[in-house]
């Protein structure tokens, strides 16, 4: 049985450092508690990759438990819609909520996309997904004259990494898109996505085999954004990713990308260059899939 | 005038994206083409594509030129569709027109060379030339490099050329703007 415990402010990072040394997945274990009892802010991106993790523990057939005292960042988590996607096998305690808060308010927000599920066998529903996005951004900046320029571009990264989804990840479960804008110093839209799939890497190093070889995964992925490296045969592909990177150069963004073990912070030392490593961690506990945020700050718009 | 195709009715969403929704659509746009059209791919209306799905409809069609129909795209009222269109293209290597909804112009993917793009500028301003014309529009322009620039502008079917017989005998060759 494996405990681990998040800290009072549970970001990417703090996700990242509390599971990398349990590695629950990685460590066949038969059951896992996580404890939320000193936590008071979570960000919208950590639910993302924490949902991927507990529902791929729970499929693997582990017995997972939160302890998760009534507080604010339940009452959010519920209002995300995170315990509509949660696997029912996993326990929440005290008392799991039943999503009451996300079925009553869902889309009522302009300034955020509550955790939406993008199911593999159902592309009609992730296009209207995708079109929420853009609706979402647009509301966003609205005080901007570029509302759509934006919006076109947040979209853009979107809806490239839902097609990596469908095209690419090879499994039935879902995956998970939201949206959350932020505000004090640094005013930010915050755009989640991630699958559970076989991972970014994998799935270039597969099928492609020619054009990833020898490459290892710190320069795969950078390649991925900066160059394209397509996993489809017909002439013109991989230009998805590259679009993502360019239009995070464009408004100094960050990347954040995660893949299976590694876990990577992309940012913007120069326009010339575009994307560039800030962090990159190749022994990061295991997650299966692809899980990208994308920060685009408002001020730069 | 332009066989006019609305992608927007043709996609029935403001969004078209992926390769299947690509191939679905690629296929409507097939079943409306006649021979040897130019085919105007009406944008009104579409606010965002993906790069796949631009590269299944708009660079297979510029790649394969179906029914020997030359393509551009109009009314593009949104950057972002352009600027997808243009990353996709650009990695398959073809080029495509691309007009706004206020008409004004612009290549996307690869495009010729800048002295033929310079050429393009003409003959969207005048709509049809000769050779002629151009080389006296851009002045100093050699007869042989005019035509050079002609000709790379039509491989590239980013205009259409027709031949006419001129009133005291011989032939000469009109090039349009695609409308």
């Amino acid at each position: 049985m494996l405990n681990v415990t998040f800290p009072s402010t549970l970001g990417i990072q703090e996700f990242e450092d509390a599971i990398a040394g349990p590695d629950p997945l990685g460590s066949a274990v038969k059951s896992v508690t996580f404890s939320y009892e000193s936590v008071t802010f979570i960000p919208m991106e950590a639910h993302v990759h924490a949902l991927c993790l507990y529902n791929q523990l729970a499929r693997a057939g582990v017995r997972v438990r939160l302890l998760w005292p009534e507080h604010d960042t339940l009452s959010y988590a519920d209002r995300m819609g995170f315990f509509q996607l949660l696997d029912d096998e996993v326990a929440v305690r005290p008392r799991r909520p039943r999503g009451l808060l996300a079925r009553v308010h869902r889309s009522r927000n302009p300034t955020l996309l509550e955790l939406t599920a993008i199911v593999p066998a159902d592309r009609a529903s992730a296009d209207r997904t995708l079109q929420l996005v853009y609706d979402r951004v647009r509301a966003n900046v609205r005080t901007s004259s570029e509302a759509d320029h934006v919006a076109g571009h947040v979209g853009t990264v979107a809806t490239e990494l839902v097609n990596n989804i469908f095209d690419w990840s090879e499994t039935p479960l879902s995956g998970i898109i939201g949206i959350q804008r932020y505000g004090g110093k640094n005013p930010r839209v915050t755009l989640a996505i991630a699958d559970s799939g076989v991972g970014i890497t994998e799935s270039l190093r597969k099928n492609n085999p020619q054009g990833t070889a020898g490459v290892g995964d710190q320069d795969l992925i950078l390649k991925a954004f900066r160059e394209g490296l397509s996993s489809r045969k017909e002439p013109g592909g991989g230009a998805g990713l590259t679009r993502c990177a360019a239009i995070a150069t464009q408004y100094k963004g960050r990347l954040c990308v995660r893949t299976n073990r590694t876990w990577s912070k992309l940012i913007v030392r120069a326009e010339s260059n575009g994307l560039n490593w800030n962090v990159f961690n190749p022994r990061g506990a295991m997650v299966a899939g692809t899980s990208l945020t994308f920060d685009l700050l408002v001020d730069r718009v | 005038m332009a066989h006019r195709i609305s992608v927007k009715a043709i996609a029935r969403t403001p969004q078209p994206a992926g390769v299947e929704k690509g191939r679905a659509d690629l296929a409507a746009i097939l079943r409306e083409l006649g021979a040897g059209e130019v085919v105007a791919l009406d944008m009104r209306g579409i606010r965002l594509v993906d790069s796949s799905w631009a590269r299944e409809v708009i660079g297979t069609l510029v790649a394969e030129e179906p029914r020997g129909s030359v393509f551009y795209l109009d009314g593009v009222e949104f950057p972002v569709v352009a600027e997808n269109v243009d990353a996709a293209l650009f990695r398959g290597g073809h080029a495509i027109l691309a007009r706004t909804a206020d008409g004004s112009h612009q290549v996307l993917g690869r495009p010729p060379s800048a002295e033929a793009l310079e050429v393009l500028k003409v003959i969207e301003r005048d709509r049809e030339v000769t050779a002629r014309s151009v080389c006296s529009a851009i002045g100093g322009l050699a007869s042989t490099a005019c035509n050079n620039r002609l000709k790379d502008l039509l491989s590239a079917r980013l205009v259409v050329r027709q031949e006419s017989n001129l009133p005291g005998g011989g032939r000469e060759f009109m090039y349009r703007a695609l409308n």
